[in-house]
């Protein structure tokens, strides 16, 4: 039996209290939990006073069943009321089968508890169960939906490990976002000294050496983070004044990519590698280039729709006069600066403003509206959906701006919000080819030589040539910019010449080992624990079929046997071949 | 029409001809006279006034200081190569020339479209929507949709990532490299397959977009991988002596000659040279000029698929596009900053070579927002001409929906 235990909980921040009527808590995430599951049909849940620890005796409790497509079939299965010790049950006869989840509907007057809610949308209560942390989490009306363990790991870190796995599973999603997002306490020694052990001399070696942070470094969300931050701050390795500066200036995004974004913007404004690709170097009051004045406000901040003009361009432009480099330090050359009056953006800037000029552009920009909507734009596109509701925007952006820009804060809305916890997200984006490379070597617990340059190659395979971006705009993060017949080919090579070949100065996997260094050695665990750690359980019956087909071809699988080996590899080219390991 | 009506309506449409082509598994022989548009954008947004230099106009001279290119009269040798005593074609495009010398060059320096922005993504979008707004799907891809064909392989975007022109319902394959095709799979690539195309196969509810075009991108794999694998490109000797530039841009041109001359029914093929966005030392006529090298590739490239073809020319016609020309002044970097109008050209035997579009002038007063060269082509009047007098295709208001002043320019008389 589950006990769900509902404690009210506040967690990370508090705003202003909102009234709720309801409460539903989906389960859909209890595909994370297919053991658990699929043996036990019986949900109890027990309703706590957060305050008091009393149990909330009498509260009508409502259960829905729902089902695909998209969770539009809900059927009412239950209506009961707690007893006196606040315990409710359930049978819950498809738990656990895949597009089916259950949603709880508690009566208003039982929870009626307005002060326990955190930030609009966003509050935290632990649940714990006999098995384990149960993770819930509330809204405004009342609603509540289930932390789902796989949509995080495959959303904030570069994919899942077969130790991550039984990590998140440990600790629960709340104490998992609480560490990710306080990147500081995560102890990460190991990975700090591989990383300080390599040289980066080259192009290739500035990619390894940033898909090594992905792949190996603990602090997940923080690489992801960096990885948007570079990315949002487009350089090129070719024009911006080589490999030291590339990676310096990812290593101060890196430092910042949970911080202010205010502070971001001077990262990148005051970067040599910024400063030479959008040519601001040259920028003085007899001809002012204008390059960086405009991707400032239409990629960096305000978007392209942001409200601002071509005059505001031209102004922007005259206040970082100036704004240069001697030799790879940012200066201010107070000779090349225009020291006239300037307008922008219907702020006046009175004659003689130096330097400070351009710091209050920032300013202004970084705490402008638009700017919250583009960046909230973006981060929900990272994070949760190539199409991110009106909705969503507004609430990350009012989050954006009453924090001023404090990303860790708007990073941590995100993730508690309905959208990201909404069933229909779960798979619905597609990886970039950094995470479809990173995740695949995860995934399989895959060792990577420095030597071996197969994963750049793979990089540049895909379309995607870290720090070395075409266009200023970045790389996108939609899956219609990357999904193409040639894309999936370039990733079933990739798997393929990755798993099949023996040779360890390479890109190797030891599949016998990814299974039984975590004690699965029968066709069906080995089966089940890679349906789960690649395919997060997103599998139809005929792929398991398949997958139990090739172990057991000729004659019954047994891992000591020797074929085991080759059956193993054929086994995981095949299911990592398969539609649902291109999503995330 | 407003434009939620006017996308709902366009949406619709592309549904109802997908059902029929997208379905289809007719392979039936090809037809012999596939005509085919091969489409070459130039990202980043080239300097049309050091493409097609007016080299007549003096004010020319006073704007454009150390990157100016010396008009043929000069004794300099690296200067315009004349065209028609107003206008030069910059030096790096000599072989171009030579095409306009068999009359099969037409140029048009002075293309864009009002309202364009100074974006490179928007203005691309825009262009490759084949409208004045970006729209889900691009205009050769709607052509594949509204003009079906038995071809196997209709359209292919060269590169990693499909083209904004060829996004859309239609099936598409996108092709980075031709020698590179199968799942290198060894004595597993059959089951491989047989999975593959079992599970791709199965239905997905379209509202499920992305898992939908993963499965969709999938199958086109699978069945293009049977029809490409047979081309190689090891053993493919160009005709007629052709000689392609060594770059990717070459590799990718001398591809397309293979995969036209195969007979594959191919109609629209696009892909990309990029890095013309120079801010900074563009250079001018000089031989090692960053704009000259890339001019000298770009040129290269269109003359050796266009000797490689020969005769085949009067079915292909290549058309370049760049998003927005740039500022008619140089700027203190010994650059150009983000402009209006630019220089297109379209090459083919059956294309009536000469220069089209009449001249703004650079005046202060002639110049688009003071600082720009004016367009006066509007870039739909060539994909229209294009669509209707060589693809066939009479379809406008679905190709370009939302342009009602489509008037050809004469660039293919038939």
């Amino acid at each position: 039996m589950i006990n769900v235990k509902i404690l009210f909980k506040k967690l990370f921040f508090v705003y202003k209290p909102i009234f709720y009527y309801r409460l539903i808590i989906s389960l859909v995430s209890l595909l994370g939990w297919p053991n658990v599951v699929a043996a036990i049909p019986t949900v109890t849940i027990l309703l706590v006073d957060g305050v008091s620890g009393q149990p909330l005796s009498k509260a009508v409790v409502v259960a829905y069943e729902q089902s695909q497509p998209s969770h539009l079939i809900t059927t009412r299965i239950a209506t009961a009321l707690t007893d006196n010790q606040g315990l409710v049950s359930f049978q819950l006869n498809k738990l656990g089968q895949v597009g089916i989840q259950y949603v709880f509907e508690f009566s208003p007057n039982s929870l009626v508890r307005p002060d326990r809610f955190c930030q609009g949308n966003y509050c935290t209560p632990p649940i714990t169960t006999v098995n384990g942390p149960l993770d819930v989490v509330l809204y405004s009306k009342g609603e509540g939906l289930l932390l789902n363990r796989n949509q995080l790991i495959n959303r904030i870190t570069f994919g899942a490990t077969p130790a991550l796995l039984k990590y998140v599973n440990t600790i629960g999603a709340y104490a998992f976002i609480a560490e990710q997002l306080n990147p500081q306490t995560i102890d990460d020694n190991q990975f700090e000294t591989l990383i300080n052990g390599l040289t980066v001399s080259k192009s290739e070696d500035l990619s390894l050496w940033l898909l090594f942070h992905a792949i190996y470094s603990q602090r997940q969300l923080q690489e992801v983070m960096t990885q948007f931050w570079d990315n949002h701050f487009n350089t090129d390795v070719v024009t911006s004044g080589g490999i030291g500066v590339e990676q310096a200036e990812n290593q101060l995004f890196r430092q910042q990519a949970l911080g202010q974004f205010r502070d971001l913007l001077k990262v990148s404004a005051t970067s040599s590698a910024m400063l030479r690709y959008l040519n601001n170097n040259t920028n003085r009051k007899e001809a002012p280039n204008e390059n960086y004045a405009r991707e400032l406000m239409e990629l960096h901040t305000l978007g392209v729709n942001g409200g601002y003009t071509e005059k505001d361009v031209a102004e922007v432009a005259r206040a970082f006069t100036g704004w240069t480099l001697n030799g790879n330090q940012f200066i201010f050359n107070k000779n090349w600066h225009d020291t006239g009056e300037k307008i922008i953006l219907g702020h006046t800037f009175p004659a003689g403003g130096g330097m400070a000029e351009g710091e209050k552009v920032l300013d202004i920009l970084a705490t402008h509206p638009a700017t919250a909507g583009f960046i909230c734009t973006k981060l929900l596109q990272l994070l949760v959906t190539d199409q991110p509701t009106e909705k969503a925007k507004n609430d990350c952006s009012s989050v954006f701006l009453a924090t001023n820009g404090d990303i860790s804060q708007v990073v941590s809305t995100i993730l508690l919000s309905r959208a990201f916890n909404n069933p229909t997200q779960f798979h619905s984006k597609i990886k970039t080819p950094l995470e479809f490379i990173a995740g695949m070597v995860r995934n399989l617990a895959g060792t990577t030589p420095y030597t071996d340059k197969n994963l750049y190659k793979a990089t540049v395979a895909m379309g995607m040539s870290l720090f070395n971006s075409p266009a200023p705009t970045g790389w996108s993060e939609l899956g219609e910019d990357w999904m193409t017949s040639d894309q999936i080919m370039q990733r079933v090579q990739l798997i393929n010449q990755t798993v099949l070949q023996q040779n360890q100065t390479q890109v190797y996997v030891n599949v016998k080992d990814l299974f039984s260094n975590q004690g699965y050695e029968t066709a069906e665990a080995i089966v089940a624990f890679l349906l789960e750690l690649t395919l997060a359980n997103d599998y139809s019956p005929r792929i398991q079929e398949i997958a139990l087909e090739i172990l057991n071809a000729g004659t019954p699988f047994n891992i000591n046997a020797t074929d085991a080996t080759e059956k193993l590899r054929h086994l995981v080219i095949t299911i990592l071949s398969f539609p649902s390991y291109q999503l995330q | 029409m407003h434009r939620r009506q006017f996308l709902r309506h366009l949406l619709a449409a592309n549904l109802a001809t997908a059902t029929l082509s997208y379905g289809n598994l007719l392979r039936i022989a090809e037809a012999a006279a596939t005509k085919t548009l091969v489409v070459i954008f130039q990202r980043g947004g080239c300097d049309g006034l050091n493409t097609v230099v007016p080299y007549g106009e003096s004010e020319y001279y006073q704007l454009r200081g150390t990157i100016a290119i010396p008009p043929p009269s000069s004794s300099n040798p690296r200067k315009a190569i004349d065209l028609n005593g107003f206008f030069g074609l910059h030096p790096s495009l000599a072989s171009l020339h030579k095409i306009y010398q068999n009359n099969h060059l037409a140029v048009l320096p002075t293309v864009h479209f009002p309202g364009a922005t100074r974006s490179h993504f928007v203005n691309q979008d825009d262009i490759e929507s084949g409208a004045d707004q970006k729209l889900p799907n691009g205009w050769l891809n709607r052509h594949l949709t509204t003009h079906p064909q038995t071809g196997s392989i209709r359209g292919i975007s060269f590169g990693s990532q499909v083209a904004h022109a060829l996004r859309g319902v239609a099936n598409v394959a996108v092709i980075n490299d031709l020698q590179n095709i199968g799942l290198k799979a060894g004595q597993y690539e059959g089951t491989l397959r047989g999975y593959m195309q079992e599970i791709y196969g199965q239905t997905i509810d379209p509202v499920d977009s992305n898992r939908w075009l993963v499965h969709k991108q999938g199958n086109i794999l699978l069945d293009n991988l049977t029809i490409l694998s047979a081309i190689d490109p090891t053993s493919y000797v160009p005709a007629n002596g052709a000689v392609y530039p060594t770059s990717g841009y070459g590799k990718q041109l001398r591809q397309i000659a293979q995969l036209i001359k195969a007979n594959i029914g191919l109609e629209v093929v696009s892909l990309n040279i990029g890095g013309w966005d120079h801010h900074q030392n563009q250079g001018g006529a000089e031989i090692d000029g960053r704009q000259s090298r890339l001019h000298e590739q770009f040129a290269q490239g269109i003359h050796a698929l266009y000797t490689d073809l020969g005769g085949l020319m009067k079915d292909v016609v290549i058309l370049t596009m760049t998003e927005f020309g740039r500022t008619a002044a140089i700027n203190a970097s010994n650059g150009t900053d983000h402009g209006h109008a630019s220089a297109w050209f379209v090459v083919g035997h059956q294309v009536k070579g000469g220069i089209y579009g009449t001249w703004p002038g650079l005046l202060p007063n002639q110049l688009y927002n003071g600082r720009f060269l004016n367009h006066t082509i509007d870039y739909r009047n060539i994909l229209g001409e294009i669509l209707t007098k060589h693809l066939g295709n009479t379809n406008l208001a679905e190709v370009l929906p939302g342009y009602s002043n489509y008037q050809p320019l004469g660039l293919l008389p038939l």
